[in-house]
């Protein structure tokens, strides 16, 4: 009797243990608007095409040789770590500097990264609604003492949609790869 | 009598060569590398492309040592491979970054080093003339207000 109990104390514990929980930011579950915007390859993309995968965006703008590159190749090493699973996985990469990238402009760009990440661009109007759906922050900000013109400020995260098209975790640019494939893979074995 | 003179002389050189250094720069470059940046076939027309501030840009990420007991400072870059190279540095606001460009140059302190990273400060390179691929080597010109130009070059790498 007294054993049965040691035993089914330990079976809750390890039960409990082994309970895997996401490692990004746990949203409140939000259904993302469907929108269709074009790719670096000339096709459009449309977010409910994507049902059943798992959509990772980032919003930045190819002219950053900072931050953004360094998101990129993150996501480029997250693809590698997911092995087959990168089948059921969408990298997608917004533009916030319409003005500057054209499909053309990301797709040298994202060459250097990898194939398998799609740069969408589109008219001012119809990426708007698409920041403010995600609640992405953009300001653009014009600089006298340099030879850019203009630069623009914006929200580094990257922001995770299920396979039900339902933005669910935020993920900080600078994360871990094995964070970010860990909790890719975690959405994965959701079956909804 | 004579040599007593010479050793003396001797003696009054070399302790003013000794008290000298101490208000030098010593500049040295370490940890020099960029990030691999594909350009289009089209864009060979820099000029044009730097006129409508479309171009590819690039970036170096460096530490500047300086073994001196001066301070110096980085005041500009000069290189072929683009057509304008500015200090910047991201500003992280939470989630939020921000570039902007760097005013009155980089400080080094003496006996001390500054590292250049990502997510700080960088030199930028905007409009370049060719791709940089994983491998290349990138010539580049410092400007220091002490030390004067000291070249070295930036290995393109993934990181
Ligand atoms: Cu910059």
């Amino acid at each position: 009797m007294r054993t049965t109990l040691i035993f089914s104390i330990a079976l809750a514990v390890w039960a409990c243990r082994t309970t895997d929980t996401f490692r990004g930011t746990e949203m409140p579950e939000r259904p993302i608007a469907d929108f269709k915007l074009p790719d670096q390859n000339g096709r459009l993309f449309k977010l409910s095409d994507h049902r059943g995968k798992v959509v990772l965006f980032f919003f930045g703008y190819t002219f950053c040789p900072d931050v953004c590159p360094l998101t990129l190749s993150t996501w480029k090493r997250v693809h590698d770590a997911l092995g087959a699973d990168t089948a059921k996985v969408k990298f997608v990469y917004v533009t916030v500097d319409p003005q500057r990238d054209t499909p053309e402009k990301l797709k040298t760009h994202l060459a250097v990264f990898s194939s398998d990440i799609l740069g969408l661009t589109g008219s001012p109007a119809a990426l708007k609604e698409v920041y403010a759906d995600f609640g992405v922050y953009i300001e653009k900000v014009n600089i006298a003492a340099s030879a850019a013109g203009y630069l623009m400020n914006h929200t580094t995260r990257m922001f995770v949609v299920d396979q039900t098209g339902v933005l669910r975790l935020l993920i900080g640019h600078d994360a871990p790869v094995e964070d970010v494939a860990h909790d890719i893979r975690l959405l994965l074995k959701e079956k909804k | 009598m004579p040599k007593i003179f010479c050793f003396g002389l001797l003696l009054i050189i070399l302790s003013a060569g000794c008290q000298r250094p101490s208000d030098k720069a010593e500049i040295s470059i370490a940890e020099i590398w960029s990030r691999p940046v594909m350009v289009a076939g089209a864009m060979t027309d820099s000029a044009a492309a730097h006129r409508h501030h479309a171009g590819a840009n690039g970036v170096v990420y460096l530490t500047i040592q300086n073994s001196g007991s001066a301070a110096d400072r980085l005041l500009r870059v000069r290189t072929e491979i683009c057509e304008t190279v500015e200090l910047h540095e991201t500003i992280m606001d939470g989630d939020r970054m921000m570039m902007q460009p760097v005013e009155n140059g980089i400080a080094i302190p003496a006996q001390g080093s500054t590292k250049l990273e990502p997510r700080g400060r960088h030199i930028m390179l905007m409009g370049l003339r060719r791709s940089l691929a994983v491998g290349d080597s990138i010539e580049l010109h410092l400007d220091f207000e002490k030390s004067g130009t000291k070249t070295a070059f930036s290995t393109v790498r993934q990181p």
